[in-house]
């Protein structure tokens, strides 16, 4: 796993948070695009990582799933529940603040 | 690009039978993420066994695949908790609140005036009935559970059956008590295990219910 496979694991759920907040309802395999998309392919979800992370964030009660027949087989769309809606405030706004932090750091300038 | 019916079976072998997966809702839900990523890749001109492979990469292969269904088997079973936990809090706040008095104020009622209610004849076959249909519910619930993987292996939710069938052996036994002692049980503690045994099965029915909704709401697409 490079570092930026790394990276992305460890912000995965803020990721996927932050995606349903903008669209109503995503499936799996639409969100792995989405993210392709958005980073012109500098970023990408692997499946062994994204399908854990949605199963838990539904086990946690922050996301809803609804099951319909799309061509003829079963897609399983994922969507926030009301308490989803506030963690994702709450996390996006915590990986900003971290982030911000790790700007600061990387843009260090050696004292003299 | 649509894939063949011969694609799809394809893709539903390679998930059962090589790859050994049993969860019906996880190899739903992975056919569609297969599906979508080949049909994507057959669009580009990749052959379909190397687009399959490809994908099968991405999940960590069989190994991979394995451990996934075995987190999902785990987080579902945390999350049905959850979800019983809420349900059942739930009656005890407005407005079902309301239920669980009423409901406990006829059965307190009941027993007061009828403190042999629950031997009489019409009683006990009212009661030999609901036992049958619910035991029948039961019966299809364990089938379900066994063929989606729901909750399989997961010590709480055996822990939750037991402690219901113990329960429930616990109230029809009241039918076998002598008069005697029956009358001189107070009818706040046949209240008590009235109203536990009505809101745990109230609570499991309506979990089974959201999950099954869940599942597979049928649209025209």
């Amino acid at each position: 796993m490079n570092s930026n496979q790394q990276l992305l694991k460890g912000s995965l759920s803020v990721i996927i948070l932050k995606l349903l907040e903008e669209q109503e309802r995503m499936y799996g395999y639409e969100i792995t695009q989405k993210v392709k998309a958005l980073t012109a392919g500098q970023m990408a979800i692997t499946e062994g990582a994204l399908y854990p992370a949605l199963h838990k964030l539904e086990a946690e009660g922050l996301l809803t799933t609804e099951t319909q027949v799309v061509e003829g087989r079963a897609r399983k769309y994922y969507s926030l529940t009301k308490d989803g809606h506030s963690e994702a405030v709450s996390r996006i706004s915590e990986l900003g603040i971290m982030l911000e932090n790790l700007q600061r750091l990387l843009t260090l300038k050696p004292a003299i | 690009m649509a894939l063949t019916p011969d694609q799809l079976t394809a893709i539903d072998r390679h998930l059962r039978k090589e790859n050994w997966l049993l969860n019906e809702d996880l190899i739903a839900e992975l056919t569609d993420h297969y599906a979508n990523g080949i049909a994507d890749q057959l669009a580009t001109g990749v052959p379909f066994e190397l687009a399959m492979s490809d994908i099968h990469k991405g999940f960590g292969g069989r190994k991979g695949l394995l451990k996934m269904e075995e987190d999902y088997q785990a987080t579902q079973a945390k999350g049905n908790m959850r979800l019983l936990r809420t349900i059942l809090v739930s009656y005890f706040s407005m407005p079902r609140l309301g239920i669980t008095i009423l409901f406990s104020l006829v059965i307190y009622g009941l027993n007061v005036m009828f403190p042999l209610l629950l031997k009489s004849d019409y009683t006990g076959f009212a009661l030999a009935t609901i036992a049958f249909i619910s035991y029948c519910f039961a019966f299809r619930r364990l089938l379900y559970w066994n063929k989606t993987g729901f909750g399989r292996n997961d010590l709480a939710n055996l822990v939750l059956q037991g402690f219901n069938a113990l329960f429930l052996s616990f109230f029809y036994l009241r039918l076998f008590l002598p008069d005697k002692i029956l009358l001189n049980l107070h009818p706040a503690l046949t209240t008590l295990l009235g109203i536990v045994f009505f809101l745990y099965e109230a609570s499991t029915l309506e979990l089974l219910m959201q999950h099954k909704s869940n599942r597979l709401k049928r649209v025209k697409s």
